[in-house]
């Protein structure tokens, strides 16, 4: 059988950064006060012990709401730059009249009929689908050196926080848990679909990303972009004949474009120039 | 001939269900963890979604009938990369692990026979039947439409058939009998009574609550009359039967109807004989 390849290559902007601590959590489990990730499944590795091989189990997780990180920080720069754009919110105000939409925003999706906002077109909304995906490989903490394992992880500090909120004579009434994680880590966004112009846009905000989960005010969650590639990706799926069966083999080739993320940045700034002459 | 295609989820996919269809192919978890995952509106004051979503090693099964089908739908499933809700914050990614082609469909032995105790009202009865069992569902469709010293034939005029043991046989349905058709019979009708009558409305008629008009009860007694020697055709003629529906099982409890009782014991034997829970030989006398 021939190798199956993916009809188009992929664009994947890979951004590599670093946080001293972040709590990105997924809530907590039955008859736990700790907030944990979204566990994922175990993956079994091997590693070295002197001469001997032994094979071990290492709990995965997922690193959640950098798209959403992402796209506050495209809000943020766009109302910098004074276009009106989309807002997460699909209400004015709240049952107590308090208002939820800021000043340089619409209702999100509002726009989709009449003249479409950039951020509507790159992040989509309730019916339309978004033209970015953003993924990042699973985390794990790991410990020994000649660790060797077949998937894609990344490997981090990951550790619980134990938090108290009443305690009386130095003993804890009420306390909980928070688990977080530290260390160096990278995330990607297929932006295949995305104009020069968006994806312009979409660097220009990963640039100035520097919050992630929760805690932000009380010094969780500061990210400090380190790198970003913007890269052409082709994935080639090979079914590998056994017997009856066959194992599928994917091989991955990337190259990396430095010129298009100049001319995205350049298109981008043009975009800007164009809005506001029409404002 | 089955393609069988093994792949794993490496982020959860959003779904109630462990079975599911990629591309129309029916796909199952076969060892499915299962997560849920929260969803914050930082905007705005009010609680996280909370969505059930599943992740681990899955199974796919396609059937084809020539191999350039069988090659057509693999390439069109290895283009896969993630389904389902929130795949552009990377749910449902897809890692394909391996393959098999079994040359022969594997879907009748693979199936599991089903042994739950839940009723299945049939719309006909099976045709391989053995000679007591049909004896059996023979004497429970009809053991109602006979006098008996505790009641009067339910549809109120009793059809004469032309087996005369068979209707003493009838009669006799409610007394302490050594037959053992009579007892293996009471075990089944004792069951179904049990299953309809839950709220009791006494009724002075045989008309239950739900019926609306007249009942012709001897072209009734007739029809049931003509259909007797094929318990086929009795069973599909009750099944059917309108009337027997507004006609309610007992006195004391108006809300039943005499069809549903007649058809619940036919379909408890049914379900009995083919999970080999009842014994042939029992029905013999």
């Amino acid at each position: 059988m021939k190798v199956i390849e993916l009809i188009n290559p992929s664009k994947i902007l890979r951004v590599y950064c670093y946080t001293p601590i972040s709590k990105p959590l997924n809530g907590s489990i039955p008859r736990s006060n700790t907030s944990h990730f979204l566990r994922l499944c175990p993956v079994e590795y091997t590693y070295k012990n002197g001469k001997e091989e032994k094979i071990a189990k290492t709990e995965t997780y997922l690193i959640k709401g950098i798209r959403g990180a992402v796209r506050h920080q495209v809000m943020k720069l766009c109302h910098s730059h004074g276009l009106e754009v989309c807002h997460t919110s699909d209400k004015e105000t709240d049952k107590h009249g308090n208002q939820l939409l800021p000043k340089g925003f619409h209702l999100i999706g509002s726009c989709k009929n009449t003249d479409e906002c950039i951020i509507h077109q790159v992040f989509g909304s309730k019916r339309s689908t978004s033209l970015i995906s953003v993924y990042a490989d699973p985390i794990t903490s790991i410990n020994h050196a000649t660790a060797r394992i077949s998937q894609n992880l990344q490997n981090v500090q990951i550790a619980t926080e134990h938090r108290m909120v009443q305690s009386y004579d130095g003993n804890s009434i009420q306390d909980f848990g928070e688990r977080y994680f530290s260390g160096e880590f990278y995330f990607e966004i297929d932006v295949t679909q995305c104009e020069k112009s968006q994806l312009g846009m979409l660097i220009e905000a990963i640039m100035n990303l520097h919050k992630l989960g929760g805690g932000f005010n009380s010094g969780y969650g500061h990210i400090r972009i380190q790198k970003f590639q913007l890269l052409y990706r082709s994935i080639a799926r090979n079914p590998e004949w056994d017997g009856d069966g066959f194992i599928v083999k994917e091989t991955v080739k990337e190259k990396v474009r430095k010129k298009e993320v100049l001319t995205s940045l350049k298109s981008w700034k043009e975009y800007l120039k164009e809005s506001s002459k029409c404002n | 001939m089955q393609l069988i295609l093994h792949g794993k989820f490496i982020t959860p996919l959003i779904t109630k269900r462990t079975t599911f269809k990629i591309k129309g192919c029916n796909t199952k978890f076969s060892q499915p963890r299962r997560r849920i995952y929260s969803k914050i509106h930082s905007t705005k004051p009010m609680f996280p979604y909370a969505l059930i979503c599943y992740l681990g090693e899955f199974e796919l099964s396609y059937s084809y009938s020539s191999k350039n089908r069988a090659n057509k739908k693999i390439h069109e499933l290895l283009r896969i990369k993630s389904i389902g809700r929130y795949s552009s914050e990377g749910l449902g990614k897809i890692q394909w692990i391996k393959g098999e082609l079994h040359p022969s469909s594997t879907r009748s032995e693979n199936k599991k026979q089903r042994n739950s105790r839940r009723i299945r009202i049939r719309k006909g009865l099976p045709h391989n039947l053995p000679t007591k069992i049909q004896q059996l569902i023979r004497y429970a469709l009809l053991h109602d439409f006979v006098h008996t010293p505790r009641h009067k034939s339910k549809i109120y005029i009793e059809p004469l058939f032309d087996d005369g043991e068979f209707i003493t046989l009838l009669r006799q349905h409610h007394d302490n009998s050594n037959n053992v058709l009579i007892q293996t019979f009471q075990k089944y009708d004792r069951i179904a009574a049990s299953i309809t009558r839950k709220i009791r409305s006494p009724r002075t008629t045989r008309y239950n609550w739900y019926s609306t008009q007249n009942i012709d009860f001897t072209e009734l007694c007739r029809n049931i009359k003509e259909v007797v020697p094929n318990i086929w055709k009795l069973y599909k003629y009750i099944y059917e039967s309108k009337a027997l529906t507004c006609i309610s099982e007992a006195l004391e409890y108006g809300h039943t109807s005499l069809r549903d009782h007649l058809l619940i014991i036919a379909n408890l034997i049914v379900q009995d004989f083919q999970q080999n829970r009842i014994e042939v030989n029992l029905c013999s006398e």
